[in-house]
């Protein structure tokens, strides 16, 4: 959380996940994904590749202990719950 | 909706998303997150704002260009109540509760837009905006944006 809070800047929605994931300190990094997948799942449309919804576990890498959202924000339009926004 | 004490109103800024201050006893990256706001309080014309100390997250009264003149375009609400809103400086162009299109044309002119442009804030877009809004967002202007702000730098705890 130190490194979130003092120099890793990511998208806030991938900050606010982290740190809902992190509110369990026993939790290891490499869950992430699949808590994602159960816990908060969003769909997604990729602008270059509607044809299907995908989810915001299937954009997110993870590797040790570096996070990546895999496509370009702006290039993705997230599906709100019962058609308000969520956060 | 629901209304404050003093008959205020968070809103969910349409297209953005900034840099979180604080949230569930976390933030991200300061002064960056507090840059991103000032930013916002400055085109609205609301600078100089005092914030409470520790933190700073709070406003201190008094806000001396608290009620600056501006207006917002909303369908929606968020799961929290807030309206999820265009925002715009100055005078509305038509009275209280009139329809709205915001096309591009209206859409390059709000402060959202502004923000994204300015490095201050990452796009963000829900269904709630339109597809072609979402396309027609300016990528290359955003791409800069977001590499000022650091993004794909994702360190993990």
């Amino acid at each position: 959380m130190v490194a979130l809070e003092e120099g890793g800047v990511v998208i806030p929605k991938l900050f606010r996940r982290l740190v809902e994931f992190h509110g369990n300190p026993g939790r290891d990094l490499a869950d992430f994904n699949h808590w994602l997948a159960t816990e908060k799942p969003e769909q997604i449309v990729d602008l270059d590749d509607n044809t299907n919804f995908t989810h915001l576990d299937n954009l997110v890498e993870v590797t040790g202990d570096q996070v990546r959202l895999t496509r370009p924000a702006h290039r993705l339009v997230i599906i709100s719950a019962k058609g308000r926004q969520g956060r | 909706m629901r209304l404050t004490s003093i008959g205020s109103t968070q809103l969910r800024m349409e297209g953005i998303d900034a840099l979180e201050i604080h949230f569930a006893g976390s933030h991200q990256p300061r002064p960056l997150a507090d840059q991103g706001r000032d930013a916002l309080t400055d085109r609205l014309g609301l600078v100089p704002i005092t914030y409470r100390e520790p933190g700073r997250t709070r406003v201190r009264p008094p806000a001396v260009n608290d009620g600056q003149p501006g207006w917002i375009a909303s369908r929606s609400l968020d799961v929290r109540g807030r309206p999820v809103a265009w925002v715009f400086t100055g005078a509305p162009p038509e009275p209280d509760g009139s329809q709205v299109f915001v096309d591009d044309a209206l859409a390059v002119t709000s402060t959202n837009h502004a923000q994204l442009v300015a490095g201050a804030a990452y796009p963000l877009f829900y269904d709630t905006c339109s597809p072609r809004c979402a396309r027609s967002w300016p990528t290359p202007r955003s791409q800069r944006s977001s590499a000022r702000m650091g993004c794909g730098q994702a360190t993990a705890p």
